[in-house]
């Protein structure tokens, strides 16, 4: 008698990408930061590179910009595709946010694949 | 004296901009994103020099759903709800404020929630609940009626500081994924394309 069928093991982004031919890591995308810590902001300036880091908390995850040493600027989630660059960062892509605009109150980015 | 509840997502933080309560009052009771709430309303606080206070209280132990961390309640209509929480947050307010000189405790409810304690027949319960007590102190929620847009349209909140409001159920950053943050996205784009419209 046949048992359960084997469920197909779950495929990794990565794995799904290759299937499509395509990287779709290449993301490029300009947004505003959301949640934007004033007293961080305050201290960064257009043209300055923020690093692009993967926040966990629990099963809960956010992608974040943070500014070196001084900390976290803000989240990204305004744009559509975070799930995507999620999965990316998951598989070891690496990206970078230059900052357009910025103040205490805001903070505009243009995020990219960082050369690896 | 008037107290808002206040939690720097863009329902309170309008209604902070509207109706400029005496006090901003803004409670960790041990949800998950307290920390992004507390950050989110201090920076809106300074920016539009209000008085701003918090408390800490950890009710996680007694908490539900994602904002305590835990499985969704079968009794929510969404999967943040938290037993009692607007009746608890009105309490704190009260017992924090009511020996100086509190009239009125403002709480952000609009036209899309979807929990009883932010909707009509809560409101004038919870008043009347109040008023009957010492100090008479009274319940309102100014944007009931209004759709989370169309309050941000007639308070005049500045999309300058959208940037600092922070609506995430689950994080200290927002998720950009979570109910919480879906709806702070859906409402941003909404004014931003009436008053592109309006231009």
């Amino acid at each position: 008698m046949a048992g359960p069928k084997p469920s197909k093991p779950m495929q990794s982004a990565a794995r799904r990408r290759q299937a499509l031919g395509d990287d779709n890591c290449d993301l490029r995308f300009r947004t505003d930061l959301m949640g934007v810590r004033a007293a961080v902001a305050e201290s960064i300036r257009p043209g300055e590179s923020l690093d692009v880091v993967l926040v966990r908390d629990g099963s809960m995850r956010s992608v974040v910009c943070q500014a070196g040493t001084r900390g976290t600027v803000g989240a990204l989630s305004a744009f559509q595709g975070l799930a995507q660059l999620i999965a990316c960062i998951e598989d070891g892509a690496q990206y970078s946010a230059l900052v357009e605009k910025s103040s205490a109150r805001s903070c505009t980015v243009f995020v990219a694949r960082s050369k690896q | 004296m008037k107290v808002l509840l206040f939690s720097g997502g863009l329902d309170s933080s309008a209604l902070a901009f509207w109706k400029r309560p005496d006090v901003c009052f803004t409670v960790d009771y041990g949800q998950r994103p307290a920390a992004g709430e507390i950050a989110a309303a201090a920076a809106l606080c300074e920016e539009l020099n209000l008085r701003h206070e918090t408390l800490s209280v950890d009710l996680r132990p007694l908490g539900a759903g994602s904002l305590a961390g835990e499985a969704a309640s079968g009794l929510g209509l969404a999967e943040e709800w938290w037993p009692y929480r607007n009746q608890m947050l009105i309490t704190f307010a009260g017992m924090r404020f009511i020996n100086e000189g509190l009239r009125e405790i403002m709480i952000g409810a609009v036209r899309t929630d979807v929990h009883a304690d932010g909707k009509a027949p809560f409101i004038r319960g919870i008043n009347r609940l109040m008023s009957v007590q010492e100090g008479e102190v009274t319940v309102s929620a100014p944007a009931r009626s209004l759709h989370p847009s169309k309050l941000l349209s007639v308070s005049g909140f500045p999309d300058t500081l959208l940037g600092l409001t922070f609506s995430c159920h689950v994080m200290e950053y927002p998720c950009g994924q979570c109910r919480g943050c879906l709806k702070h996205l859906q409402t941003i784009k909404a004014i931003k394309r009436s008053r592109s419209l309006d231009t």
